[in-house]
């Protein structure tokens, strides 16, 4: 780090206009957010806002389509996050290797990343669509084989956030598989001919050396896609709405209906405020992790 | 061929990939030019409670959009900016900026740091050394930068949604509205898919390079 002394107000100026745009756009919002929430504002009714205290929290505490739509996030985040991570680590130890055409596959491995998530959505839609999709005409005849029900994506629950889960696994397992990937091309490699001097197998050396060191790198890949993953939007909203009935509207879609279609303002800030407060508490936790302050 | 040839009659296309265009440069351009200043100064100068502005910036990074997009409503119908880009390009604008600094910030810190000292014994001041000396060094850096920013603007969709009108729909908007409540018009929508999406996975497949330093530089210690 240097010292100027020179020049002690150009640094500050410097950040300065970064940190107004930022502080308007998320702050602001972040306050606004607060102050509303303790409001019982409907918002085609300008009269209505009126200070209400707590009752915004203790409704949506007492709601149950709050506490589902809350079980929905967990359940989509912690899942898809699981196959992400599980794959995208599987996928990594083959790239790794040395196998032909390595580079081919990592740009094709780059794509699903690419491609405009609200595109993806849509055409995830499509392929889920009862009468006219491709993988629901494949998977019936997969079904029906086996004397098994039929798959119906948009009137089953189960496999309305199935199909959710695998189009949101598809999408960004390629991000894990680049993280572990770039890892795993930084562990220095005498420790493996080391051990492979003292006898140990294939197995014995994935298990006790490259995954214990790869573990920091694992770690990262899953706080950003947790953090990510619970902000997901366009996947849930463009291929299901929320899904038949609401067994598939998460946190975020379930604030969004309520502020925007059913307009219930204060409310709806309220859910806001406390999505806001998770996630910073989530972050804080695990901020030492990720930030680093060097010198 | 029939297909991409009627999404220019269903809708004003040209005009819409238009709006995605105007947009993504102008929140690249501003990012960077908002960007560049704050990641030197983060990386090298001597900022007092610099820890807190770090921890402020990453918690703007890691807040969850839909928290944010209701006062963000509000506000852009106050302003008077409803269904305009403007609204548009500020929001992606606050939501490229932290990932920006970051990503600027780290490039910032690999960079040696004897040029600068050089600089400085000949006198130079902060602003001097950052519009000479760094920024004709960071080239990849702020490549990588920019195409990030240009990615994440391209393909953004709630805020689009949210902000803009019949005027101004961006691409992801678009493509999405083929999907009526009454018909399904599959032929232009996958057309429309394939253009919005065109672009941003040629330039992907062809800096590759980039996209993976960046995206591990901003994951990984």
């Amino acid at each position: 780090m240097i010292i100027r002394r020179l020049d002690n107000a150009t640094p500050y100026l410097l950040i300065l206009p970064a940190i107004i745009v930022l502080a308007a756009v998320g702050l602001y919002p972040f306050f606004f957010s607060f102050s509303a929430s303790f409001t019982s504002w409907y918002l085609p009714d300008p009269t209505s806002k009126k200070f209400i205290f707590l009752k915004n929290y203790a409704d949506i505490l007492t709601d149950g389509l709050f506490w589902k739509s809350v079980k929905i996030m967990l359940v989509f985040v912690l899942t898809s996050v699981f196959l992400e991570v599980l794959l995208g680590v599987i996928i990594a130890l083959v790239l790794d290797a040395n196998i032909i055409g390595k580079k081919i596959f990592r740009t094709v491995l780059i794509i699903p990343m690419m491609i405009t998530p609200a595109v993806a959505a849509t055409l995830w839609k499509s392929m889920y669509n009862s009468s006219y999709g491709v993988i629901t005409y494949l998977l019936n005849s997969v079904l029906e084989f086996f004397s098994l029900p039929p798959a119906d994506f948009s009137n089953s629950p189960i496999w309305a956030m199935t199909g959710l889960i695998v189009a949101e696994v598809w999408q960004w397992t390629p991000f894990v598989v680049l993280v572990v990937l770039a890892g795993l091309q930084s562990l220095p490699r005498d420790i493996y001919e080391y051990a492979m001097t003292e006898g140990a197998r294939e197995k014995q050396l994935l298990r006790y050396i490259t995954l214990p060191l790869i573990k920091p790198y694992i770690t990262v890949a899953v706080l950003f896609r947790i953090i990510y993953e619970s902000r997901a939007f366009e996947i849930i909203y463009l291929v299901n709405q929320g899904g038949p009935g609401n067994s598939t509207e998460h946190l975020p879609l379930h604030i969004f209906y309520t502020g925007l279609s059913w307009f219930r303002f204060g409310q709806a800030c309220s859910m806001s405020f406390i999505l806001m407060i998770a996630t910073l508490l989530f972050v804080f936790l695990f901020a030492k992790k990720i930030i680093r302050i060097e010198r | 061929m029939t297909n991409y040839l009627k999404i220019f009659t269903l809708r004003p296309f040209a005009k819409y990939y238009l709006n995605s265009l105007i947009v993504v440069s102008a929140t690249v351009s501003i990012s960077l030019i908002l960007g560049i200043p704050a990641g030197y100064s983060l990386a090298r100068l001597q900022i007092r409670r610099k820890k807190d502005i770090l921890l402020f910036i990453l918690s703007q990074l890691m807040l969850p959009p839909m928290a944010v997009v209701l006062p963000i409503y509000l506000l852009a119908n106050k302003f008077g900016l409803m269904h305009s880009l403007t609204a548009v390009i500020i929001c992606h604008i606050a939501f490229n900026l932290p990932f920006s600094i970051w990503l600027l910030r780290e490039y910032f810190m690999g960079l040696p740091i004897e040029i600068e000292e050089a600089a400085m014994i000949e006198g130079c001041k902060s602003l001097k050394i950052l519009i000479k000396i760094i920024i004709p060094l960071s080239g990849p850096g702020i490549a990588t930068t920019a195409i990030f920013c240009a990615i994440l603007s391209w393909n953004e969709y709630l805020y689009a949604n949210v902000l803009t009108g019949p005027q101004t729909y961006t691409l992801p908007v678009t493509v999405a509205s083929f999907w009526t409540q009454r018909l399904i018009i599959w032929g232009p929508m996958f057309a429309a898919g394939v253009m919005a999406v065109l672009p941003v996975v040629i330039m992907g497949v062809f800096i590759q390079k980039y996209l993976i330093k960046g995206l591990t530089l901003g994951a990984v210690q």
